[in-house]
């Protein structure tokens, strides 16, 4: 059985204090032999997992090649999204495979949604100590 | 906001017991104030506190679904 990994809230908003701090997992993509190393924000209420244009780029994804197009709400409502596959690891937990929505906008944080980076993987939230834990389902 | 070390209260607490009744009195007004004050803060004025969430993006969800069970 594997043991959820504990990780700490980031400060990254200064000038708000405590409201600051936000659950962002330190997490490997990789897409063919591209890989890069960045942090998501582990948002449950959002319907799915959000790859910021620049990110897919980094990773070799190519737009025109991508021919699922995604309707996405709220702020990205007006933005162009299509459905993507990446593989991807968190800490030593096993690889998975995460379904993105690689919208064009460069405005938005890596989101880890309910799909499907949420159906993977088990999250505890620990706000007031400023930490969370995550475990693969 | 987060927790001060700077004053220890169990060396704070003894001289409490030495004010006047008035001066707790003001004393606990002065805290509820400050505690108050605390609560407005974590929400500023001039801050901006964007939300990306594309919450009950339903279709979106079974998109991606799809796209999953089709590669599996």
């Amino acid at each position: 059985m594997i043991e959820p990994k504990r990780f700490p809230y980031v400060a990254k908003q200064s000038d708000i204090g405590e409201a600051g701090f936000f659950p962002l997992l330190p997490i490997q993509l990789i897409h063919n032999n591209q890989t890069i190393d960045v942090h998501g924000l582990l948002d449950s209420g959002s319907t799915v997992n959000v790859l910021p244009f620049e990110m897919g780029i980094s990773l070799g994804l190519d737009w025109n090649s991508q021919n699922i197009p995604i309707t996405l709400t709220g702020n990205l409502a007006k933005v162009e999204s299509r459905a993507v596959l990446i593989n991807a690891k968190a800490d030593s937990f096993p690889q998975c495979h995460l379904a993105f929505a690689w919208t064009k906008s460069n405005d938005v944080p890596l989101l880890l949604g309910q799909t499907n980076f949420f159906m993977e993987f088990n999250v505890f939230f620990y706000r007031s100590q400023l930490a969370f834990e995550v475990v693969p389902k | 906001m987060m927790p001060s070390q700077s004053i220890s209260l169990n060396d704070f607490l003894p001289q409490l017991h030495l004010l006047k009744r008035h001066e707790k009195l003001f004393l606990i007004q002065f805290l509820v104030s400050d505690l108050a004050q605390e609560e407005e803060q974590l929400l500023q004025a001039e801050a901006s506190y964007p939300v990306w969430s594309p919450f009950d993006a339903t279709q979106a969800a079974d998109t991606l679904m799809k796209t999953l069970e089709n590669h599996d």
